[in-house]
This record gives structure tokens, sequence and C-alpha cells, in this order.
């Protein structure tokens, strides 16, 4: 029977959700791999041309070198360049066929090994050194790690909190530039006496509110007349993308859970859309200084 | 397998007669190899699936099952396995990576444990080798009409060696996936679960109440939205046009039309982004629903129709942005008003939507009149989600919910349903089956918003297929 170490079984203490955000909070080697990675093989006997066309096909630098579910070494295009950079004409003549009828065995180069469980900082020599690590053992390989697949996850890790960051800051300006200090105190207290119980307990300035406070002051009835020339279509258009946006950003810097590529590409979206309507201000005050 | 054993016994929840009828039989010996489950939604399948797991592992703490579900079932599965004490485990890429990593041999999987996979993941290659190596005591194929082919064969070779295959699909839905095991579908136990045939503890029927009362609210679509409607069917010709694989997203531009500007506007952009970041590749996944397996690739379009489809798309964008209002949202408001001028202490109120950015634009909607809600979709963990219930339970707002996350959620007290957008075939059945289920003490108000003039082939079908489903009288 196998045994089940270092695995999460299920049970009642938390949510499943949670437990996965347990796993990546640790920064293990098993995230950085990407999910829909299909690990590629060639036997030692593949010909180098047909290595580099299914090399190129799925878009991989390197291919591991496998016989009998054993893991004999890598052939890249690195060590075929140093490989076919070290062939002479004799040993080509010797052999009566180009590089490329020549097989991968002939050009592998070796690659430490790590476990999924590993972290992160385990393999950077290795990864500086080769350009790549093999994830598993020689006998069970699970996958291949290369230095592109920690700059997309550490990206993906950090992406959301940067664009959130430009996203609250673009609000803020925009707030500003659609209202004076005073005409903020009185568009807060109009707007979010309710939220917080009195017109008195109100925050007067846009850093000692919230970003749902941001949300909730900009889509007040009274106060999207100052909005609208700068933010454009409707207000519960430009609502509902702000309260998405504080959704995502509260689950975000309240660690609940981990932000899907959709979501990121929506944030990403919703910057782009404050972005442009903060160049279109720009671009009108430039407007009327030039007339 | 061993007969002993009670289910309803070990079960958190008490099992229904029928329910447990379904677990004696598929623990009977004589009962075939097979056994099929053809159940009304909202009899409560799911949970006699669970029994049926707690019940193999209390009897045989050594076995294994294996639960194959649609993908975006698969959480909710994980999750009451667990809430029924059930040892259990939702497999991915990444936690199949760690079962690799602690494991010796090919018998990978561990013993003692319902895995519970997506049928998407279990068919990659290697997973599925994985898996058809390994001799399972029970396998369990939920919603079993979407196993069609290569996911049906992926199911035949896992299959081949269980000892026990369920197949469990709502009654409406064709199981086909059976068929290729043990010779011919004769060869199964069938069991069936009709509405009007279930019965309480007592033995009264559970469905007593008036069936459901359908009302069409009609909406005038004004001129800025009729240009945007002709812009987008221009779009949807382009790339229907294009090739069969961009059918389905050509059809998406239509849902997201139909649903809400903001809908539109998130779907609009990310099919322009995606063009501009790899000119020939993008993909579409703003759609909470099912997705056509065709979908998970990517797909290529020519040089000059990618031109023309980011044009029309640019100028759909624009004809939004200079939208002044919102015919279908403003009737929507109306009906809103109207339902709390008539407001009662039982009354509450549910709103579906298909798509993530209906759902905010509802929820914003809903807020700017002053009224309360509750959210459900996809994206919130399980216990915000029974929170967000808890408190619409109580009467603390409308629930605003994506039609994705129904699934085992129990809204027979719903005494109104608003369907903003109407859901897809299969998507529908089982919207329904959560508000129309037992427990339901009176009758459900179902509402749809229809455009007047301007409908688009989509919403007629949507709308004879909701009149075919519900089956029912129309009040005007």
């Amino acid at each position: 029977m196998a045994s089940l170490p270092n695995l999460r079984v299920l049970d009642k203490s938390a949510a499943i959700k949670e437990l996965d955000l347990a796993s990546e909070l640790f920064h293990r080697i098993n995230r950085v791999i990407p999910q829909d990675q299909k690990v590629l093989s060639v036997p030692p006997n593949c010909p180098v041309r047909e290595a580099v066309s299914l090399m190129k096909k799925n878009g991989y630098s390197q291919v591991p070198v496998v016989k009998n579910d054993e893991v004999l070494g890598i052939f890249s295009f690195r060590s075929f360049a140093k490989g076919a950079a070290s062939l002479t004409l004799e040993e080509c003549t010797k052999q009566r066929c180009a590089p490329g009828d020549l097989t991968v065995d002939e050009f592998m180069e070796q690659f430490d090994f790590a476990r999924v469980t590993d972290e992160m900082v385990r393999v950077f020599d290795a990864m500086d050194r080769d350009n790549g690590v093999l994830i598993g053992s020689p006998d069970r390989l699970v996958g291949v790690l290369t230095p592109m697949d920690f700059l997309r996850y550490l990206y993906q890790v950090a992406g959301p909190f940067v664009m959130v960051s430009e996203i609250e800051l673009a609000l803020r300006a925009l707030i500003h530039i659609a209202l004076s200090d005073e005409q903020i105190g009185v568009a807060a207290r109009r707007s979010l006496a309710t939220a917080y119980g009195s017109e008195e307990r109100v925050p007067m300035t846009l850093e000692g509110m919230t970003f749902d406070n941001y949300q909730t002051l900009i889509a007040n009835k009274e106060n999207w007349v100052d909005f609208e020339p700068i933010l454009g279509g409707t207000r519960t258009r430009t609502s509902a993308k702000l309260k998405e946006i504080g959704t995502i950003r509260n689950d975000l810097f309240h660690f609940r859970r981990q932000i899907t590529v959709p979501e990121q590409e929506n944030l990403a979206g919703h910057r782009d859309w404050l972005l442009n309507k903060i160049k279109q201000v720009e671009w009108q005050g430039k407007k009327e200084i030039q007339l | 397998m061993s007969p002993t054993g009670n289910a309803s016994k070990d079960s958190p929840t008490r099992l229904l007669p029928h329910q447990a009828a379904f677990v004696e039989t598929v623990f009977n010996p004589s009962s075939k190899r097979v056994i099929v489950l053809r159940a009304d939604v909202g009899l409560g399948k799911s949970a006699a699936l669970i029994a049926v797991s707690g019940r193999l592992l209390h009897d045989r703490p050594m076995a294994r099952a294996l639960y194959l579900v649609p993908a975006g079932l698969r959480l909710q599965i994980a999750e009451r396995l667990r809430e029924g004490g059930v040892p259990s485990l939702l497999v991915d890429r990444y936690r199949f990576r760690e079962i690799l990593d602690t494991s010796i041999g090919e018998d990978i999987w561990p013993r003692g444990t319902v895995f519970v996979l997506s049928l998407e993941f279990a068919s990659q290659p290697d997973i599925r080798d994985s898996l058809t190596r390994t001799n399972w005591d029970l396998l369990i194929a939920d919603e079993a009409h979407v196993f069609t082919g290569a996911r049906a064969e992926t199911l035949r070779r896992i299959g081949a060696s269980a000892e026990r295959l369920i197949f469990a699909a709502a009654t409406h839905q064709n199981i086909t996936a059976g068929d290729d095991f043990d010779g011919n579908k004769d060869e199964a136990t069938v069991v069936e679960w009709r509405t009007d045939q279930i019965v309480d503890h007592a033995g009264k029927k559970l469905f007593v109440t008036a069936r459901p009362l359908l009302h069409e609210i009609p909406y005038s679509p004004n001129s800025a939205e009729m240009a945007l409607r002709a812009t987008v069917g221009d779009l949807y010709r382009i790339l229907f046009g294009a090739r069969a694989t961009e059918s389905w997203k050509a059809i998406l531009f239509l849902r997201s039309l139909e649903s809400s500007p903001a809908a539109l506007e998130r779907v609009l952009k990310r099919f322009s982004v995606k063009l501009r970041m790899d000119g020939t590749e993008y993909e579409l996944e703003t759609f909470e629903g099912e997705v056509p397996e065709e979908d998970t690739s990517t797909s290529r379009l020519d040089r000059a129709t990618r031109e023309e489809a980011a044009g029309v798309a640019l100028r759909a964008l624009q004809e939004i942005e200079v939208l002044s209002g919102d015919s279908k949202l403003a009737a929507f408001g109306e009906w809103l008003n109207h339902l709390n001028q008539i407001k009662t202490p039982s009354q509450r109120i549910c709103v579906i939507a298909e798509f993530r950015a209906t759902l905010f634009y509802i929820a914003a909607e809903i807020e700017g009149r002053g009224l309360k809600y509750q959210l459900l979709h996809g994206e919130m963990r399980s216990d915000e989600r029974a929170q967000s219930l808890q408190s619409f339970s109580i009467g603390n707002g409308i629930l605003v919910a994506t039609s994705a996350v129904m699934t085992g959620t129990d809204l027979s007290y719903v005494t109104d349903l608003m369907l903003y957008d109407i859901p897809n075939g299969i998507g529908l059945q089982q919207v329904l089956g959560r508000f129309n289920r037992f427990g339901r003490l009176n009758e459900l108000n179902v509402h749809v918003l229809l455009p007047s003039n301007g409908q688009t082939s989509f919403v007629t079908k949507s709308v004879e297929l909701l009149h075919e489903t519900l089956g029912f009288p129309r009040k005007g």
C-alpha cells in the first residue's frame, strides 16, 4: 500500500481552497512547474533532427532522454550547440552523416534533480548553471523546470498586488481631479455616513478611506455628476467595475485565496481602463492650455 | 461488494427512502457491475453518491474509489465528501505530482480514500494511464451524460477493471458512456428517480406544491442598443463563418450581449487583448458556465479575419462606452420596485446571471436602489458561500448568483427567481432543480426579461428551451 506523507487529506479543519493557499504560501517547487506542463521525452536513438523538430513544435528548449523509464540525460539546444561546435569535418566525414542525423545520446548533458516539495531557493544554483532542473527522480520524472517558469510564477504571485496598487492610486488621482479637498469631504459625508454610523466618523481624506469607500463615494447618485465627465459610461457599470475590483482586492490583501488568471486579466483590464481615463484627462488639460 | 453496513445510519444527514434504497442497490451482490442512476433534478443524487462512497470506506477501509465529475463540480463534491466525513482527496496536477513524489512503484493511488478528479484532468494521457493501471473498488461518473467521445473512451479504459461502476445523470440526459461496458446497456442495473414518485419517511409524497409560474417581462432596447446589437451581429457572423471551432466563441458574444453591457465589454476586451498579445491565438474564459470540450484549445484565425474582427470589436466597445442607459436593467429595476411594494416576510428573491461581470453589474444596481444583496459565485470560498446563503435565508437581501455554483444548493425557500440570463440546456435544468425541489412549500415564480424587438436567435432558442423545460402556463 502506498503511503500518504505530505499529502493534504481533506478533513474538517479547513476549506479546500484554504489548503491550496497554504501550499502556495510556502512557494514550493510544485507550484512553479506550469500546471499544464506535458513532459516530453525522446529515446536515446532519436535523431537530432527529429528531436529538434519536436522541441520546436512544443516550444521547449530541452527534452529529457529516456530509456526504459529511466532518465539518461537532457538533450537541449545548448547541449547540441556545444557538441556540434566540437565536431570536426573529419568526424562528420567518418560518420558519413550531417549533425542532424546523429542521435541525441551523443549530445546529452546532465541536469540536477529536485523534488516537488523542495523550496525554490534550493534549485537556484543549478538553474543558473544549467538553465533548467529536472523534477522527480531518474526513474520517475515529474517535470522540467526552467528560468522562464520561475519568472512566470513570480509574476503571477506578485502581479495582482502591483496591479491593485496601481488601480487604487489611479482611482485616488481621478477623484482628486474630479473633486477639491473640500468637495471630497462633502461627497464622503453624503455617501459614507450610513456605513460609518454618523457623519462625524466619516474619513475626510482619500488616504483614510478604504477601497470600498471609493466605490460607494463614486457610485453615489449625487456624487456621480462630478465623476461622469471623467469616467464616462453609466453609473451602474462603473460601480460594478469598482465593486469587482474591491472584491478581488480584499481577497488578495487578506490572503483569502489565490487570484485566478481570468481575474488577473480582469484586473489588468480595469487598470487599463483607469489609465485610459487619466490619459484622456491629461490630454484634455493640455488641449485647454494650448487654447 | 459487501452488503453489510448502513449508510443512512453513518451519514451526517438522514437519507430519504429513495436515496437509502439506491445505496442498498449498489451494495446488493445481485446488482450488475454497472449501475445507472437516472434522477430528476433536485432529488438528492449527490447526497446518495456521497453516502455510497462513505459506506464503501466504512465497510472496507482499504478500498479506494474514484469519483469523476465535470470540472465545475469537483470542489463542491470534495467539500461534500469532507462534510460527510469521507476520507477523500481532490486531485489536480499539483497534487498528482505530490502523489508521484511520495509513492513507489506503479500503484500510486493510496487505499482508504475517495479520489475526486475532473474528467478533463482524468483524460490527460499520463493521468488516464495511471488511473487505468489501478483496480478501483468503485468508480462514480457523476453527470455521466457529458462523458462522450474521448471522455467516454477515458471512462471505458479506467473502468475496465473497476469492481463497480455508477453512472449518474439527470433523467432528461442521455447517458451513452455506459453502453460500452459489459457488452450493452441491458447489462446494467438501472435506478430511476421520478419527482412524482418520491416520498418522505412517512410515505407521503414530497412534491405537493403547485408548479412554477413563468412571468415574461418585456423591455424595449433603444436605438443605441439596437445599433450595438447590429455590430455584435457582424462580429458573430465573422467568427461563425471563420471556422467551426469559432462557433462557440461567436455564440459567447451573443450570450454576453443578451446578458449585460458589462459582460459584453468584458468579452470584447479580452478578445481584443488576446488578438493583440499573440496575433494568432486567443481564448475566452469569462463565462462561468460549462465550456465545451473543444474550447480548451486555442484557435487560430487568418490575418484578414483577425483584422476585420478586431475592427468590429473596437467599434462595439466604443458603442458600449457611449450607451447612456440599459433598457434591460431598467426593466429589472422596475420589477424590483414592484416586488418591494408587495413584500411579504417570506419573500426571497434570487437573481441568476451567467457572467461574473453581470453579477457585479446587478449587485451595483441593487445597491444603487438602496437594497441589500448577497453574492454567490465560483470564486468564493465554501465558508463565504455558506455565509451568503445563511444571510439570504433569513431575509437579509437579494441573492445574486452565477448559475455555475448552483449545484448542490438547496434554495427551495426562494419565492421569486429572476433568470437575468437564461442558462443553456443542461444549466437550466440544474438551476431550476435547486429551487423547485423537495421541501418547497409554495409555488415558485420564475421571471425572465425579454427584448420586445431585435431578438437574436439565441434569445428565441433560450425562451423555447425555458418553455419546454418548465412546460408551464405563461403569465403576462
